[in-house]
């Protein structure tokens, strides 16, 4: 019987690792006094260089408190996701269910938040604390009782953006190549909410699929007489779009998405870098922000990672102020995670707080309020990129100044709403 | 009317890549009747090493060299260590590739980690052409099709010239007949699947010189050559380059008038050639 | 079909241990391993069939259950807001009836096709069904796919919920499996062996082979929607990430490293992946997942002297 070896080695596999788990179940259950907190990040797929950069952050957060709260030591586990929802949520089950963490800090990418929030309800004993996931109806419409973001969402993130392209920069006619999901959706009705109203219009729509390697034929669409391109794409799509851009004899000026011309992007050693000056983009980072808070985590990022992006990207600062949030909340209870974490949630919501990026506090649907920044990309003497703050949004809430009726009634953010004309 | 011919030139030299590509994978189904769902593999090998090497010596083209060089090594270990025992089963060897690709891919991406890598080739291969009565084009896409043209003759030559050429084509039509006639049939596999694996390395510099070099793009490009290989006919030549400038163009059309289903569309588009005509416009086999 | 003898000594212990899974093993064992594991199974155990019954490898079989999810995800009431809520019976009945057709639909579209053709057009198939639900917003809402599935009333209690959800699943399981098992000894079955493995010969006794290649498909696309409804549920979402492309090359292996030609294999690749999913970081390292698993992979396909192979082997030297 050839398949008896194979059905018994792979149970006494099988048996093996029972073993092994119930140990490390034994094990774990015996710290009942350590705090555990769980951290996803997509350290697969394409965010992976963001999601490293993530866990770099809540390092940083994790150090400031060094790594103990009152009496009680913190124990991380982290986790990795690559983007995709169903991963995510699968992650954030082994971490809340054989893991048993106190609280989840995550995840990264905008479509996984979405994924993780419903997640949440089912689990209404745990807190949810966001890492980076922009998407607006994370905490826009029906949000969980039990998830806090304490960072903008992709509409927060383009505040003062539109403003500055049309008022300082006099871009009255753009053209827009995104990505097509809901994270670019958002940032656009940031842009839009500013640039249409003075009178700036987006002339056409590209919405690419995702993956898309080979902008050429968006390029030769874009038309004659516009002022600037909008482009809104990450990591190596932008490397892509930017070099074939240049390549092609493009030179109009461009605005960016937050992920467009971001550390991760900026870094990339390459001939269309070159094309990255001058571009305009908003987000909840500028690297020549004077705050010394800033100066600081940039020290501090620089000396433990020296092999790091050379400055926090914008996942980095943000699983490091989402951490710090939770971090100082926790210290504010004394580590009191009873009663269903009832007084850590009430000391969550409380926060107001000095960060990086500014004054941070939360509405009534656990979403931030924060201060958004408008930068430039720059070169230093020694030929690096870094983006250059121009200007600046305080106080920046998430239906972006507007009566929360009127906001929601716009609809959410898709491929067509808003329109400008 | 210039959108449409700028269209077409980004058809055209996309679909040079994809030849590159897909010229290897067919000739290897169409002798040794194997499957390489690793050739996006190699694809990723020639690009990640050729990167590495033109970045330590300075040189674009020592990095191409390298980087081809490194494929065909690459498919050589393939042929001789996993495929070899196992002929005769297509299908387990499919299978094989497929594990092996999870493996390679695996690989290099601890070796290389996530970040994307740009090509620096030299100056007067980048930049923009100015062709006459259109404009501006980006020369390094043009420098693609140079290079799919000398891989398509090269081949040709080889396929059409040479006593070698004239084995492996009565191979694609008669393997058993072809080692009956005392033919080393063995060698001649090892030499096509090298030969397949050294294009595809060189496609693998040349387009990651036009993209990009970043993990993924193995599944990117063997899906394409499948793509290019089904509708243009496995085990010929001309197939693959018919198919290759098909698909390019499918996809730049696509992309520039209905972005959005546009890869849905070049997928139906085989699934009905392979529906109607399974072995493809051109298929031998 | 024979089993193997161990296992039907073996088999009516192991059926009560694991029907009492819940109250033995911790609760993350059962829910977060056996029933992922079981419901996964069981669209393995949809490609498990197609190999061992009918000699074919097929690369869309969770593509074929991602219908199944998705069907059900809008007739549920769900985060997105999309499709028509119905009550769960229906909504099942209807996702099963879409992955069935689908399956069909699979099988109508390759009776031409053969081993490696079979293997590209059913990969082709996935990749196409795969950027279709990724672009669509209307419908399949894009990227972001349908969360917030609501789970039928009995398993809307979250304190009783992980008993039945495993007991649903495993229940699911055992049935499907024993069903496979039983076809094998039907005149259906025993046809669609014939056909393995050897058409030629079928259709000369007047068997109409086109006709049982579609009939494969279909039982094989039920198969695998009963298993995406499990997941469904299980997940409480879907999104085109379920059925990508390492998605259906993951039932592949699951399929190959338990034991392609029985339909137990299924299961235990299924277990076996899911095991090394889960202690992967402990055992190795959380980043070299796929390492392991292309070698194990490659290690059983290599060295593993029966099932796929051995078929293979068979039909190649005819």
């Amino acid at each position: 019987m050839k398949k008896l070896p194979k059905i018994l080695r792979i149970k006494t596999v099988g048996k093996q690792l029972l073993t092994c788990a119930a140990a490390l179940l034994f094990a774990t259950a015996s710290q009942a006094q350590n705090i555990k907190i769980g951290v996803l990040a997509t350290l697969d797929g394409p965010l992976a260089l963001l999601g490293q950069d993530a866990m770099r952050g809540t390092e940083l957060a994790l150090e400031e408190f060094k790594y103990q709260i009152g009496s009680r030591k913190i124990e991380i586990i982290k986790e990795s996701s690559n983007g995709k929802p169903d991963v995510a949520v699968a992650k954030a089950k082994k971490l809340i269910e054989q893991d048993r963490v106190d609280f989840l800090i995550g995840p990264l990418s905008g479509s996984e938040g979405l994924a993780i929030k419903e997640y949440a309800k089912s689990v209404p004993t745990k807190t949810f604390i966001n890492g980076t996931s922009a998407a607006q109806e994370l905490t826009l419409r029906d949000p969980a009782p039990n998830m806090y973001r304490f960072t903008g969402d992709g509409a927060q993130w383009q505040a003062g953006l539109g403003a500055y392209a049309y008022d300082v920069k006099k871009y009255k006619r753009v053209v827009l190549i995104s990505e097509d999901y809901s994270f670019p959706y958002s940032q656009v009705a940031g842009f839009a909410a500013e640039f249409c109203p003075r009178g700036g219009k987006i002339v056409e729509k590209f919405w690419v699929p995702l993956g898309t390697k080979d902008f050429s034929s968006v390029i030769a669409k874009i038309p004659s007489n516009i002022d600037a391109i909008y482009i809104i794409v990450s990591g190596a799509d932008a490397v892509n779009f930017l070099t074939q851009y240049q390549q092609s004899g493009g030179k109009l000026p461009m605005i960016g998405g937050t992920p467009s011309v971001d550390r991760n992007v900026l870094s990339v050693k390459g001939a269309f870098r070159k094309s990255t000056l001058g571009v305009i983009t908003a987000g909840p980072i500028s690297e020549s922000n004077e705050d010394p808070l800033w100066q600081n985590l940039v020290k501090a990022y620089q000396k433990k990672f020296p092999d790091g992006l050379g400055s926090p990207s914008f996942a980095a600062l943000t699983y490091y102020v989402s951490t710090k949030a939770a971090l100082t909340a926790l210290a504010k209870v004394d580590g009191d995670l009873s009663a269903d974490h009832k007084q850590f949630r009430a000391a969550l919501q409380n926060i107001r707080m000095d960060t990086p990026m500014g004054f941070v506090s939360l509405d009534a649907n656990r979403q931030g309020i924060v201060d958004n920044f408008v930068s430039e990309v720059a070169e230093r003497p020694d030929g690096s990129l870094y983006l250059k703050l121009v200007g600046r949004a305080k106080g920046v809430n998430q239906t972006l100044g507007v009566a929360p009726e009127t906001f929601t009634a716009r609809g959410p953010a898709s491929r067509d709403n808003p329109s400008c004309p | 009317m210039k959108l449409l011919f700028h269209v077409f030139l980004n058809g055209l030299t996309l679909g040079c890549i994809y030849f590159m590509v897909a010229c290897g994978f067919s000739l290897i189904f169409g002798l040794l009747r194997t499957v390489n769902l690793a050739h996006g593999s190699l694809y990723l090998v020639g690009a990640y090493v050729g990167h590495d090497i033109s970045v330590r010596t300075s040189n674009w083209f020592m990095g191409l060299i390298g980087g081809a060089l490194a494929a065909g090594l690459l498919g050589a270990l393939m042929q001789l260590v996993l495929l070899r025992k196992t002929e005769g089963d297509s299908l387990r060897q499919a299978l094989l590739t497929v594990g092996f690709s999870i493996l390679v891919a695996d690989l290099l991406l601890w070796n290389y980690g996530p970040t994307t890598y740009q090509f620096d080739p030299p100056e007067y291969l980048v930049g923009t052409t100015v062709l006459p009565g259109f404009g501006p084009y980006s020369t390094i896409r043009l420098v693609a099709v140079g290079f799919a043209i000398l891989v398509g003759v090269a081949l040709w030559l080889i396929l059409n010239r040479t006593k070698l050429g004239i084995a492996v084509r009565a191979g694609v039509d008669d393997r058993v007949m072809l080692s009956a006639l005392g033919f080393d049939v063995r060698s001649l596999y090892l030499i096509i699947f090298v030969l397949g694996s050294l294009a595809s390395g060189l496609a693998g510099v040349v387009g990651g010189s036009v993209f990009s070099v970043a993990p993924g793009e193995d599944s990117r490009f063997l899906l394409s050559s499948l793509v290019v290989v089904i509708i243009g006919g496995m085990g010929s030549l001309p197939g693959a380059a018919v198919g290759a400038l098909l698909v390019g163009f499918s996809e730049q059309i696509g992309l520039a008038y209905f972005p959005n289903y546009a890869v849905t569309v070049t997928f139906a588009l085989m699934v009905a050639v392979l529906a109607i005509r399974p072995n493809g416009l051109f298929g031998r086999v | 079909m024979r089993l193997p003898s161990l296992t039907k000594h073996a088999a009516v212990p192991i059926c009560l241990l694991l029907a009492l899974a819940p109250w033995i093993l911790p609760e993350f064992w059962t829910l977060n391993i056996l029933a992922r594991a079981f419901a996964l199974g069981i669209v393995a155990l949809s490609l498990t069939f197609l190999v061992s019954f009918c000699g074919m490898v097929s690369l869309c079989q969770m593509t074929i259950a991602g219908a199944a999810g998705y069907t059900l995800a809008l007739f549920s009431l769900n985060a997105a807001g999309l499709g028509v809520a119905l009550t769960w019976p229906v909504a099942a009945t209807c996702a099963l009836i879409a992955s069935t057709a689908f399956g069909a639909a699979v099988g109508w579209v390759s009776y031409r096709s053969s081993e490696v053709y079979l293997l590209m057009l059913t990969l082709a198939i996935a990749v196409c069904a795969l950027f279709f639900v990724q672009q669509n917003m209307e419908i399949f809402n894009g990227f972001d796919g349908i969360s917030g599935v609501v789970l039928p009333g009995f398993l809307s209690d979250p304190s009783t919920r992980p008993h039945r959800i495993y007991w649903l699943i495993y229940g699911s399981s055992a049935a499907v499996f024993a069903a496979v098992i039983y076809l094998g000894y039907t005149p259906l079955g025993m046809t669609l062996k014939a056909m393995r493995d050897n058409p030629r010969r079928l259709y000369a006794l007047g068997y109409n082979v086109r006709t049982y290649r579609i009939i494969a498909f279909t039982i094989a696309g039920a198969i695998a929607g009963l298993g995406g409804i499990l997941t469904t549920w299980y997940n409480a979402q879907i999104s085109p990430g379920t059925i990508d492309v390492s998605a259906n090359v993951a039932i592949l292996v699951m399929c190959v490293l338990g034991g392609q030609k029985q339909p137990l294999g299924a299961f235990l690749g299924a277990l076996l992946y899911i095991l090394l999913d889960v202690f992967s970081p402990e055992l190795f390292s959380r980043e070299r997942f796929n390492l392991l698993l292309g070698t194990s992979f490659l290690l059983v396909l290599y060295f593993s002297p029966n099932g796929l192979m051995g078929f293979c082997s068979r039909w190649t030297r005819r």
